[in-house]
């Protein structure tokens, strides 16, 4: 097995790359948490708007209506936070991409 | 004509806040009173709508200037107005309802009610009833560095809009308690008084029967990516609107706006109704005399 030294432009990419999953993972944990923030906040928003009486309608799809027009502000901010999460994730799964394919390079020199 | 006058009162009573205020229901909190757009109001500042407070005695905070602004019937008051203002949101009541129609035991004596329900004019027990829904928002002023409690009431069309303005607020309050998380690490719970709401009004719409009626809803005066770490409140702010939260809570245990105790909201009541525990009973209140003036909570000239 052949190691490769700390100058190794191969090796610092790698390093590199460890680093960047993990700021990635970090940043993918902040929107994640952010998302499930205001996934809770829009159900116990939906639930305060039913039991203080502000939704009204004549019947079950005009009262689903009026609720949803009365939490947009926080559909809104879950809409973005989906958004945010997504994003988050898919720059995780890049870094991982990325770093999985240096390894598995890594891995052919190592046995070449 | 008489027919057209009727859905005119009819019209301004379902949309409008625009009463004079000895119908209007009185609170043991000083009232923060909204204003439609009206021909009533015009060379004021809230000709377009907007907010005013009852300054008689000249200890209203200053929200705006002091003016002369007439209500429906021709009853003027003097009152600090603006089209916009500045508070932090200590909490809101459930959604009611209020039944007003004439005594009938002295027809010159208007009744006004807070029920559990809509009621038809059908059901309501004297002539003239009508009912209309109502949300009361209790807010610390900005302007009042005594941070006492107001209540600012929106009725009928203007609820809606009102309770999207407090889920507008919530939302920004979410977003003080993620920047707080992100500066201190703490988390923190999203009471709405953690940030200065500044609430406008919209563009007027027409309602009522043949939608001559304009209501003037309240807004958000504030952009949705607004730097929200300029509008949080203080830490001393904020330990005062905590105590105000609790005594809020204690005032809405008492049932004033569930309508199960038969509230009777003709007359004034110039103390806050006592703090009961939840299940309690509120004990009737004395209609016939109003309480005892208090210093704190009363409402001017009522």
């Amino acid at each position: 097995m052949v190691f490769h030294t700390m100058n190794d432009p191969f090796h610092e990419s790698i390093e590199n790359a460890v680093a960047q999953t993990a700021n990635a993972r970090t940043a993918w944990l902040a929107a994640w948490e952010a998302y499930f923030i205001a996934s809770s906040e829009l159900e116990r928003t939906k639930v305060d708007m039913i039991t203080g009486g502000y939704v009204v309608g004549k019947n079950a799809e005009e009262r689903s209506a009026n609720l949803d027009k009365l939490v947009e502000p926080q559909a809104a901010g879950l809409r973005d936070a989906t958004i945010a999460e997504r994003r988050a994730r898919m720059v995780l799964e890049n870094a991982e991409d990325r770093l999985r394919s240096l390894l598995a390079i890594a891995a052919v020199r190592a046995r070449s | 004509m008489q027919t057209q006058e009727q859905n005119q009162i009819y019209d301004d009573f379902l949309c409008g806040n625009d009463l004079p205020e000895h119908v209007l229901d009185p609170v043991g909190f000083r009232r923060v009173q909204h204003f439609n757009e009206s021909p009533y109001h015009r060379g004021t500042v809230i000709e377009l709508g907007g907010y005013g407070i009852r300054d008689e005695d000249e200890t209203a905070p200053d929200i705006g200037p002091r003016q002369s602004i007439k209500h429906l019937g021709g009853r003027s008051s003097i009152m600090r107005v603006a089209r916009e203002i500045e508070f932090a949101l200590i909490g809101l009541s459930q959604r009611y309802f209020v039944a007003e129609y004439d005594d009938p035991a002295d027809e010159s004596r208007r009744v006004s009610i807070v029920v559990p329900r809509f009621m038809t004019p059908e059901e309501i027990p004297g002539k003239r009833g009508k009912c209309r829904s109502g949300v009361s928002l209790f807010v610390a002023l900005k302007a009042d560095p005594k941070r006492k409690l107001y209540e600012l009431s929106f009725r009928g069309f203007n609820v809606e809009d009102a309770v999207t303005v407090v889920n507008r607020i919530r939302k920004l309050a979410n977003s003080a308690a993620a920047h707080i998380m992100a500066e201190s690490g703490k988390r923190v719970v999203p009471h709405t008084f953690l940030v200065w709401a500044r609430v406008g009004i919209g563009e007027s719409r027409l309602v009522g029967k043949k939608e001559q009626s304009p209501v003037t809803p309240p807004r958000l005066a504030m952009p949705d990516d607004i730097n929200v770490a300029t509008v949080m409140v203080s830490g001393d702010d904020f330990r005062k609107f905590v105590d105000l939260r609790k005594e809020l809570d204690e005032y809405l245990a008492t049932g004033r706006y569930s309508g199960l105790h038969g509230q009777a909201l003709a007359l004034p009541v110039s103390e806050p109704a006592p703090a009961l525990r939840s299940g309690e009973i509120a004990p009737a209140q004395p209609i016939s005399e109003p309480a005892p003036a208090s210093d704190e909570q009363v409402i001017p000239g009522s």
